[in-house]
């Protein structure tokens, strides 16, 4: 069932203004209504402009193919995987997926419990390289914060894993300041992990930024 | 999330390897049975999905099958 975990603020880059956000833990029909009414037009009017493989990634639309209802069909089943999604003026601001069953890579934590940030995505609206206005920032910093969260309350300590694509590595080397592993030849993506030191710093970057 | 509660039995083996396993891991036996419980669904879903899970001794090529039956 839909809960409410937190209320963040996100700044509407249009009129310059805080605005009350919640997160939410388990997407329930409403968001999944977002996806497809939504972000899916915004995704589908884009991608037909495109003409090669790199505007997928110059456009930040590399995740325009996911499948969102499928995840959060899937996930709703299993103990492993929880979702979560921002919402803010009515409607929905970011989607992610976790995976609680995964195991750290880095030496100093290898083999530890992680959460594993299986898919972060923010709506398309808000994406600076996908539209020239774009509206709400600091959606995904909301949602691997939550991510993090998650890893605390699960007894993780903090520590998280993902895999990123192309066009969101250098946010999650230089905004998150995770560590990189480098590219995963499996996934061909880079593996970035944080630490429990790594974790808190994030969260309290966060707290002094907003 | 809704929670609901129930009492576990267990013998003093189990619960020293619960104790055991929880200081290990850094995790509290209430985050420990949880964990458990995610793992061994995942285990499950992938057997039934026609994966196979592999033990891997390491030094050698020696592989186990994990069986749950």
């Amino acid at each position: 069932m839909k809960e409410l975990v937190g209320s963040v603020v996100l700044l509407n880059r249009a009129t310059s203004r805080f605005e009350d956000a919640q997160v939410y833990r388990e997407l329930d029909q409403k968001n999944v209504d977002d996806f497809e009414r939504l972000w899916k037009p915004e995704f589908a009017q884009k991608v037909s402009t495109f003409t090669k493989i790199a505007d997928y990634k110059n456009a930040d639309a590399q995740d325009s193919h996911w499948n969102w209802v499928g995840i959060v069909t899937r996930a709703a089943k299993s103990m492993g995987q929880e979702t979560f999604a921002v919402e803010c003026n009515g409607a929905t601001q970011g989607l992610m997926l976790i995976d609680l069953t995964q195991f750290a890579r880095l030496d100093e934590q290898k083999g530890r419990e992680l959460v594993y940030i299986d898919r972060l995505a923010t709506a398309p609206w808000n994406r600076p390289k996908f539209t020239s206005n774009p509206c709400y920032k600091g959606v995904g910093r909301v949602l691997v914060a939550t991510a993090i969260s998650a890893s605390i309350e699960a007894s993780f300590e903090g520590r998280l894993g993902l895999h990123s694509l192309p066009q969101s590595e250098s946010w999650y080397r230089e905004q998150g300041r995770f560590t990189d592993l480098g590219l995963d030849a499996a996934k061909e993506m880079h593996y970035f992990e944080a630490t429990k030191a790594q974790a808190v710093a994030f969260l309290k970057q966060r707290k002094e930024s907003s | 999330m809704d929670r609901r509660q129930m009492t576990l039995m267990l013998s003093d083996k189990e619960m020293t390897l619960l104790d055991q396993l929880a200081e290990t891991r850094g995790m509290s036996k209430t985050a420990l049975v949880r964990q458990a419980l995610r793992l061994y669904q995942s285990v499950t879903e992938r057997l039934e999905n026609g994966e196979k899970v592999f033990v891997e001794r390491p030094g050698s090529l020696e592989k186990t099958e994990l069986m749950v039956l």
